[in-house]
């Protein structure tokens, strides 16, 4: 897979959509690549923060 | 069975729900996905409210193919849809207004969290296309799964997941470039609020 392919799959990824093939070459391409592994970071941190700030807090004693 | 009663609870192996039972146990989700959609209280209440008339006017219409509740979402969305299609783009939303819990031992961390949902529903609401902020609210916030998506939006899952892709891509550019890029790093948001794009 090159970095366009990889790139057009990352949301799913994110979502465990991808079936275990793909999602093996997907791995194995970030492994050898800084900057999909660097558009995977800041993706998951995206989803991370709508979702942080949606989620309702629990008390903390 | 009653005239407005329905069959809703059959997956759950339940009895026949009355429309009272729905309402009331439908109630808060149905205002979350609102308030999420619409940005603001006010709002987020006239447009439940609103989602609920439609659904009891249109009771008759609930094939029962899809789950009760992504039949509400879908009407909360299309009654949303309708509504912005009216309305000017732009309009700001009050820091005040948005709910924040009581974290009176914590003031520290009040304010860190307000700004952080102040900043996603500014995004949100103010630099991502409705269609965008639709799904992103449907998936991220309310955590419907692709074909429940795909069931409320009335489009293919196919279209569920590129549409979902090119949202999250156009959340976190506008965070990246508008100066709440601090939200990548540590949750906390620095953004001035009213950057027009």
């Amino acid at each position: 897979m090159n970095c366009r392919q990889v790139s057009s799959l990352l949301s799913l990824y994110l979502d465990h959509e991808l079936d275990d093939l793909r999602r093996k070459r997907v791995e194995l391409h970030l492994q050898k690549c800084p900057a999909c592994s660097h558009d995977l970071a800041t993706l998951a941190k995206t989803v991370r923060v709508i979702r942080t700030a949606a989620a309702p807090e629990l008390d903390e004693e | 069975m009653g005239p407005h009663t329905v069959k809703a609870c059959r997956s759950e192996g339940r009895q026949p729900c009355s429309w009272e039972e729905i309402a009331e146990t439908q109630q808060r989700y149905i205002y979350n996905l609102a308030y999420h959609l619409c940005g603001n209280q006010v709002e987020a209440e006239d447009l439940a409210q609103e989602t609920f008339l439609k659904a009891f006017e249109n009771l008759s219409g609930f094939r029962q193919e899809a789950g009760l509740r992504t039949w509400l979402c879908r009407i909360a969305v299309n009654t949303y849809l309708a509504k912005r299609r009216r309305r000017p783009r732009h309009e700001s939303i009050a820091l005040e207004i948005l709910p924040a819990p009581d974290w009176s031992n914590n003031p520290e961390r009040v304010v860190i969290r307000r700004e952080l949902l102040w900043c996603v529903h500014h995004t949100l609401q103010q630099h991502l296309p409705r269609h965008y902020r639709t799904i992103l609210v449907l998936r991220e916030i309310e955590q419907l799964d692709y074909q429940e998506i795909a069931e409320v939006l009335g489009i293919s899952v196919s279209s569920v997941k590129s549409r979902l892709h090119r949202a999250r891509r156009a959340f976190r550019d506008h965070l990246l470039n508008s100066g709440c890029a601090g939200l990548m790093r540590d949750y906390t948001c620095y953004c001035e609020g009213v950057k027009e794009i």
